[in-house]
């Protein structure tokens, strides 16, 4: 099984600041398209499937100060290789509740996930929910402020 | 043997891990349970009728009314007790009601 710590690149991790979902998306997605990495119509897939199957995912739970996090995601045929996309959102938009689509949240942190293979065996979101639903996680990424810093961080600290 | 049909949008495999999940616990809560994953939007009525308990990632709506019981599983995705052993318990309770 790959390493889910192989998935995330220097230069794919990003401090931004948006209005709403909508921009990050586009934003995001054209980067990714003029990479290679994702194919034309990705971005309108994004768009479609967040708003069928929103990917919000609320921290609470795990401690009641953390700020949220969200898993945009694509079927597999938009995309071309496997990464996550690292964001960091300079103020939170809004997303809704993966579990709960009535409910909406503010999210902070973005983790794109790109997957190219529809049985993949590295199990992206359970180690993702691994590193997430570790409070310590999320207060760090919270004081680092550059994605040098950030990328290491990640890398250290996901499997 | 209860067979349960877990359900989520495609792309990072979401379902399996809910199916994983519920079939490790419920073998060691003592029930024999199958089941099997699937995409939401591969689910007609005629598959839904052959399962007795549905566990979607969150509420869904079908064109078809869902005869099975259902129990939103998304919280089990967390991976945290806290989370998850909620939607076991109610699990639970729907397997004895279905008394199989």
């Amino acid at each position: 099984m790959e390493a889910l710590k192989s998935y995330f690149d220097k230069e794919l991790i990003f401090i931004e600041d948006a209005k709403d979902q909508n921009e990050i998306f586009n934003r995001i997605g054209k980067i990714l398209y003029e990479k290679g990495i994702v194919n034309d119509k990705f971005i309108d897939a994004l768009i479609e499937r967040e708003k069928n199957y929103p990917t919000g995912l609320d921290l609470k739970p795990v401690s009641v100060d953390l700020p949220n996090a969200a898993i945009p995601h694509t079927e597999t045929e938009y995309c071309h290789r496997k990464h996550v996309v690292f964001v960091k959102l300079e103020k939170p938009v809004l997303f809704k509740n993966m579990i709960a689509p009535d409910q909406e949240l503010e999210v902070t942190y973005l983790f794109f996930i790109i997957n190219n293979e529809k049985d993949s065996q590295t199990n992206i979101l359970s180690e993702l929910m691994g590193f997430l639903t570790a409070a310590e996680n999320v207060n760090k990424l919270e004081k680092l402020q550059n994605k040098d810093e950030i990328y290491r961080f990640l890398t250290n600290n996901i499997n | 043997m209860i067979k349960i049909l877990a359900a989520c949008g495609a792309g990072i495999n979401s379902s399996h891990q809910i199916k994983s999940a519920i079939e490790e616990e419920m073998k060691e809560r003592g029930h024999d349970v199958k089941v099997d994953a699937v995409v939401v939007k591969d689910i007609n009525k005629e598959m839904m009728d052959q399962y007795d308990i549905f566990t979607p990632i969150s509420k869904t709506k079908f064109s078809f009314e869902v005869k099975p019981p259902v129990v939103e599983a998304g919280p089990i995705l967390y991976r945290i007790p806290a989370m998850a052993d909620p939607v076991f318990d109610e699990l639970e309770n729907v397997i004895k009601k279905l008394d199989k």
